[in-house]
């Protein structure tokens, strides 16, 4: 039987990191004369959870943006699934598998639950807009389709209980996770996750770290965060890359992040007595 | 025996192949061939509610249990059920019924801990888990209960990683349920035709708030009888439907969910999760309905709140036909006459806010209701009574099956419980403790001699623990546990619980203590409810600086003795507990706080304790003092301790004198 046919170790880590899915190559970035980033290079490898980490004003979320077409950079390249390229459209990074969440999460708060993460599926929808308003057919087809899908997202992030609540009357924790919702929605490649604890108690945080790690295990997903709990970054990253100022300091397995003196002193903070 | 002549639908009574329906999955086969293509369960999943007909449900069980019998599972094994309610778990439960095996379905939200013990007690060999919490907590105590052999989990999520050699999903069981039926045909219905109505059809543990817990081991008789005669007194029929909410593990949801499903052929809905049932509810919309006071609260709080916030013309509009619902609206559900105005009044107000109330609620096609397990407020029971909502009390226990006194349609009071059922015996023994013999007290708890000795006589009576009488009407009314009930100085009977209960009922009350065995009359501790009461003092314009403050308010004290001479004139109108009147009362000066040993963590008074640490205020309401010094220790939440001061008042509660009372005489019957 199968459960006895297989290997006797318990829990046994069945996730293997694989190939470079994403390099990023020197990559410069300015806002008139501030520097955003400064020649940063590093790279995401499939199947692994990054994080990225930095004080204030490092340039996380800038990365985040360059990442996924959002700012273009000056300077630098960009590899994904080995193609390079300098300048990309959000759509053609969302079409091509990039999918995210923000800092400030932007959700439409009169939409229910459901209906946002419905849009997350728009990219993957192909019948004809007017076919669709009239829920004919091969639309409807289509839709149930979608909607099963969407479905699954909500079971997988036990949000059953606001399925039809609109957004904005929801608590900041669940409407991070019904951003989180739209974006498993796209069936994302790669998953980039702009603070996805942000202001959450400690419950909700935990809650969240377990729907990261399932996300990771069950689909496969690559995910890149950023994130300021250091709990959290050290628990649940493969890897770790710190920003300062525009610039990367360290970039390796969390242990060695920890304990690199340059990292402490710009970041994590040291005694000064 | 005419027990077995069970009157529920026409088809039930008479028998399959000369064979009496006497176990459930004998009804299952019996359903699934005289009602296949109706709904027998459903689960709301993916958004949408699944169903399942009485005939898949059939094969489903047909699979599960062969596929257990695959796996080594035998006759008389143990099956533990843990998880929300789930039809896997149901037909888990019927699937080890048709092996002749008994389940044990097991508080899902249960530590680790807890559950080793029952798992150990009950020897079970084979689990079946929910999902992946159930699984880990099961794995966790694996190695302590070492005759646990297989555990069969439902929801695959986020166990794929998992690679134990005693988990396996149950899709694979049933995979190999399907092979095994093929292979030994006929080896299902052998296994059913084995099992008999004496059979112990399950062992559900009863939660224990003293002590470990206890197995109690029900019969199929035990349950079916039971189920069949309340399905036959309230008319359930296969029409009919339920929500399947409450845990498995608690007998309340075997018997009303699995048991009177059987009994009456009706289809039982799984909700979609815990935090989904009031929205389930609504979508549902089922005709009957089992629910412990607390929700029925919970659900009038919901409505009270939202009707403070909706537009005026709304809440003037239900205030005012609440009014006429008060009015009316009992009187029309108990069937007494009332004049063509109110009737017409009554029917606008059912247009206009009681239908759209009910609607928004989920329970537009009730037709009956439940409640039990502890006293219910009269108001709340009188708020859903008066929306045409047939919401009835019933009274039993885990060792009776349940339903044993219930509440007839037409004579439903706030403080009874009803009348007994079918086949049901009731005596009542000189200390005043109710006992029962029906068809469902229980056969033993399992591996327990002493507990059953303790709990159940030679012949057949199962003895409560529980204090009551039968009121003029012939209805049971429980007021207390038999060991509580004392006398007064005049042999007057005293139930403390009941009277603080009443006098709990009111808003401004939050806790109440009282005294009165081997004392002269009854006197009563009272803690008000700071945030009603300091609504009350906010409208009146009345400072204070807090509790304390508040508590020793002559407005107060005056507002609080209203409440208590209202208790009184109850009592007085009562036969048995007249003499139990309240002669004096004083607000205490601080609130009974679990911190301070005062109440248990579930808020139980610990009257012992309270009566040890006042002693001078007993005293003093003993001996006609007006005014009593206190200096009482608190523990602060952050464990400090400090010390209150109080001079506190004392106080005279006017006593309706009645005359030729009876001291609490409590007649037989049967």
């Amino acid at each position: 039987m199968a459960a006895l046919d297989q290997a006797e170790t318990p829990d046994a880590d069945t996730r293997e990191i694989g190939d470079v899915l994403l390099r990023v190559d020197r990559i410069s970035l300015y806002f008139g004369g501030v520097r955003a980033l400064n020649n940063i290079s590093f790279e995401v490898r499939e199947h692994e959870i990054l994080a990225i980490i930095g004080p204030n004003g490092a340039g996380k979320s800038s990365m985040l943006n360059v990442i996924n077409g959002f700012y273009h950079p000056q300077e630098g390249t960009i590899t994904y699934r080995g193609k390079t390229r300098s300048r990309m459209r959000p759509y053609q990074a969302a079409a091509q598998g990039i999918a995210r969440t923000f800092q400030n999460i932007a959700l439409f708060k009169g939409m229910s639950t459901l209906d946002n993460i419905m849009t997350g599926r728009l990219l993957k929808m192909h019948q004809p807009f007017w076919m669709q308003a009239l829920y004919w057919g091969p639309a409807q087809r289509e839709e149930i389709e979608h909607r099963k899908f969407c479905e699954e997202i909500i079971d997988f992030l036990e949000i059953q209980h606001i399925r039809k609540t609109p957004v904005g009357r929801l608590p900041y924790g669940l409407q991070k996770r019904v951003e989180l919702g739209r974006a498993l929605a796209a069936q994302p490649t790669l998953l980039l996750l702009d603070e996805p604890m942000a202001g959450m108690n400690v419950e909700e945080k935990e809650d969240m770290c377990r729907f990261i790690l399932d996300i990771n295990e069950e689909f496969g997903t690559t995910i890149a965060l950023i994130e300021h709990d250091m709990g959290v970054v050290m628990d649940i990253s493969d890897r770790v890359v710190v920003l300062d100022y525009g610039r990367k300091l360290a970039d390796g397995p969390p242990d060695s992040v920890r304990s690199d003196p340059a990292v402490v002193s710009a970041y994590l903070g040291v005694g000064h007595d | 025996m005419s027990r077995q002549a069970v009157a529920v639908a026409p088809d039930l009574v008479a028998t399959t192949g000369g064979e009496i329906l006497d176990t459930f999955p004998k009804l299952l086969v019996h359903h699934a061939a005289v009602r296949g293509h109706r709904t027998a369960i459903r689960e709301k999943e993916w958004g949408i509610w699944q169903a399942w007909t009485w005939a898949q449900v059939r094969d489903e069980v047909r699979w599960l249990a062969c596929g257990l019998a695959d796996l080594g599972f035998r006759r008389c094994d143990k099956l533990a059920l843990i998880g929300d309610n789930r039809p896997r778990l149901y037909w888990g439960i019927t699937a080890a019924q048709a092996l002749g095996a008994v389940p044990v379905p097991m508080y899902q939200d249960a530590v680790a801990d807890e559950m080793a013990f029952v798992l150990d007690h009950a020897e079970v060999r084979f689990a079946i888990a929910e999902d992946q919490e159930q699984v880990d907590k099961l794995l966790l105590v694996k190695d302590r209960v070492p005759k646990l052999e297989w555990i069969i989990f439902d929801d695959p999520r986020g166990m794929r990683k998992y690679r134990h050699p005693a988990l396996i999903a149950v899709d694979e069981v049933r995979a190999r349920g399907q092979a095994f039926a093929r292979a030994n045909p006929g080896f299902f219905e052998g296994e059913l035709a084995a099992g008999k109505g004496s059979d112990t059809s399950i062992i559900l543990y009863t939660s224990g708030t003293t002590g470990q817990p206890k197995g109690v081991m029900l019969s199929y008789d035990n349950v079916r009888i039971t189920a069949a005669n309340a399905v036959e007194r309230d008319g359930l029929n296969d029409s009919d439907e339920v929500l399947a909410y409450l845990p498995m593990a608690w007998v309340g949801d075997h018997v009303f969910s699995y048991a009177q499903a059987y009994a009456a052929g009706f289809a039982i809905n799984c909700p979609e999760s815990g935090a989904t049932v009031m929205t389930d509810l609504r979508e549902l919309g089922p005709t009957y309905f089992f629910a412990p006071p607390r929700i029925y609260e919970n659900l009038l709080t919901t409505v009270m709140i939202r009707m403070e916030d909706a537009a005026w013309i709304k809440r003037k509009m239900f205030h005012y036909f609440m009014e006429v619902a008060r009015r009316v609206g009992l009187r029309i559900l108990d069937g007494e006459t009332v004049s063509w105005q109110e009737r017409l009044l009554y029917g606008l107000g059912r247009l206009l806010v009681y239908e759209p109330l009910k609607n928004t609620l989920g329970f537009s096609r009730i037709r009956v209701a439940y409640t039990a397990g502890e006293a219910i407020g009269p108001d709340i029971f009188r708020f859903f009574r008066s929306l045409g909502m047939n919401v009835k009390q019933l009274y039993g226990m885990t060792e009776t099956a349940v339903l044993v006194v219930m509440q007839k349609n037409g004579e439903v009071r706030p403080d009874t419980v009803g009348t007994p059922c079918k086949d049901v015996e009731v005596r009542i023994t000189e200390t005043g403790e109710v006992q029962f013999r029906c068809p469902g007290v229980f056969q033993a708890y399992f591996k327990n001699p002493e507990a059953t000795q303790s709990a159940k006589t030679e012949d057949g009576w199962f003895l409560t623990g529980d204090a009551g009488y039968f009121d003029d009407d012939g209805d049971l009314k429980i007021i207390d546990r038999a060991k509580d009930v004392g006398r007064l100085n005049d042999g007057a009977m005293f139930a403390p619980k009941y009277l603080e209960n009443k006098l709990k009922f009111f808003p401004f009350i939050k806790e109440a203590v009282t005294f009165g065995d081997g004392r002269d009359h009854v006197a009563a501790f009272i803690n008000i409810d700071l945030t009603a009461v300091g609504n009350w003092a906010e409208r009146r314009n009345l400072a204070y600086s807090g509790y304390t403050d508040l508590a020793r308010r002559q407005e107060v004290y005056d507002l609080i003795q209203k409440n208590v001479e209202q208790v009184n004139r109850d009592l007085a109108a009562d036969r048995h507990l007249s003499g139990s009147q309240i002669k004096r009362f004083l607000i205490l000066h601080k609130e009974l706080d679990p911190d301070d040993g005062e109440l248990t963590r579930t808020r139980k008074v610990r009257r012992r304790f309270i009566a040890e640490r006042y002693a001078d205020l007993i005293e003093a309401l003993y001996t006609g003092q007006s005014n009593c010094q206190v200096d009482a220790e608190v523990t602060f939440e952050d464990g400090r301790k400090g010390r209150i001061h109080a001079d506190l008042e004392l106080r005279d509660a006017a006593v309706v004198e009645v005359a030729n009372r009876d001291p609490g005489r409590l007649r037989k019957a049967g």
